[in-house]
């Protein structure tokens, strides 16, 4: 590490020691889906220290982003997330690598992704949430999952091998944020909580959410393992 | 008894957190659930994934038995962000 990084990220070493930074400012993170997950997640993750990011969605920012979309504004209202985010992004870290796509990630090729270390899933579509739980596992990588809808989130760690959320989704289409909708607050939490238990998972500390999900409650202050 | 968990969807729609049933098939723990609490609709149960033990169970494995002192989560599918 520089100086200018050791001052600017010095204020995680509370948590992790300097050794542990580096091996997150070394590994290649492909957030997919920008939206209020994605959004906060990729923000956490570059003021964490992480210094290669993979962004990837196919979307603009529409009205109906500005309530819980981070980087969202009447200003970028159509303009494609994953550009408004690396742009925003090299605010926080100049040096920061981020490849983006807008493609789908059903259409970006396995051997083009081989130097991902970690897939975030941050996606609104159930089915594209079990194409990316298999294409974790195709890559033999770490997967973290999210979700959220009204109150609720869920987040869990999911390793190579572990098909819980193609057992949990199966053919379902639609999530119930349909009917629960999506405030302001849960995406930026739920995403917050994804990242701890990302680094936790990364730093070796104990978490519970490894092959199981982690279901947040943020009316009642509940958090549910699905394992215990 | 087993404990049953509601989740999202059932949580905010019913305002009911936890119950606690007699063991049973997760169809005999739901037509219970569904005696006490009438104002719940069925077809929020059929729609809805029962975690057990670190596994989900979807409407055609609610014939699983749970035995006294285990816990069930009903909860429902999310996407969002």
């Amino acid at each position: 590490m520089n100086n200018k990084n050791i001052e600017q990220y010095k204020n995680n070493l509370g948590i992790m020691t300097s050794t542990e930074l580096q091996t997150i400012q070394n590994k290649k993170i492909m957030v997919i889906g920008l939206g209020g997950l994605g959004g906060h997640t990729a923000d956490n993750l570059v003021r964490l220290g992480v210094a290669k990011l993979m962004l990837v969605d196919f979307d603009v920012f529409e009205t109906s982003n500005l309530n819980r979309q981070l980087y969202s504004t009447q200003d970028n209202l159509g303009e494609y997330k994953v550009h408004v985010l690396r742009e925003q992004l090299h605010k926080i870290n100049q040096d920061c690598l981020i490849r983006v796509s807008i493609e789908k990630i059903e259409d970006i090729l396995i051997e083009d992704l081989n130097d991902v270390d970690y897939i975030i899933d941050a996606v609104d579509s159930p089915q594209t949430k079990v194409y990316i739980s298999e294409l974790a596992n195709k890559l033999q990588i770490p997967l973290l999952h999210g979700a959220c809808a009204g109150w609720y989130g869920q987040v869990g760690i999911i390793l190579p091998g572990c098909t819980l959320i193609k057992d949990m989704y199966q053919n379902e289409l639609h999530g119930i944020e349909a009917e629960l909708l999506n405030p302001s607050f849960t995406p930026a939490a739920v995403a917050a909580i994804m990242v701890s238990e990302f680094v936790k998972y990364i730093t070796n500390k104990k978490t519970a959410t490894i092959n199981q999900l982690r279901l947040i409650d943020l009316l009642n202050d509940e958090f549910i393992g699905t394992g215990e | 008894m087993v404990n049953v968990i509601f989740y999202n969807l059932l949580r905010s729609k019913y305002n009911v957190k936890e119950i606690k049933v007699k063991a049973g098939t997760i169809h005999n723990i739901v037509e219970y659930i569904l005696l006490t609490h009438p104002e719940i609709n069925r077809s929020d149960f059929e729609s809805s994934v029962v975690f057990h033990k670190g596994k989900p169970i979807h409407l055609r494995g609610f014939d699983k038995k749970i035995e006294d002192d285990e816990e069930i989560i009903f909860t429902h599918f999310v996407g969002g962000g």
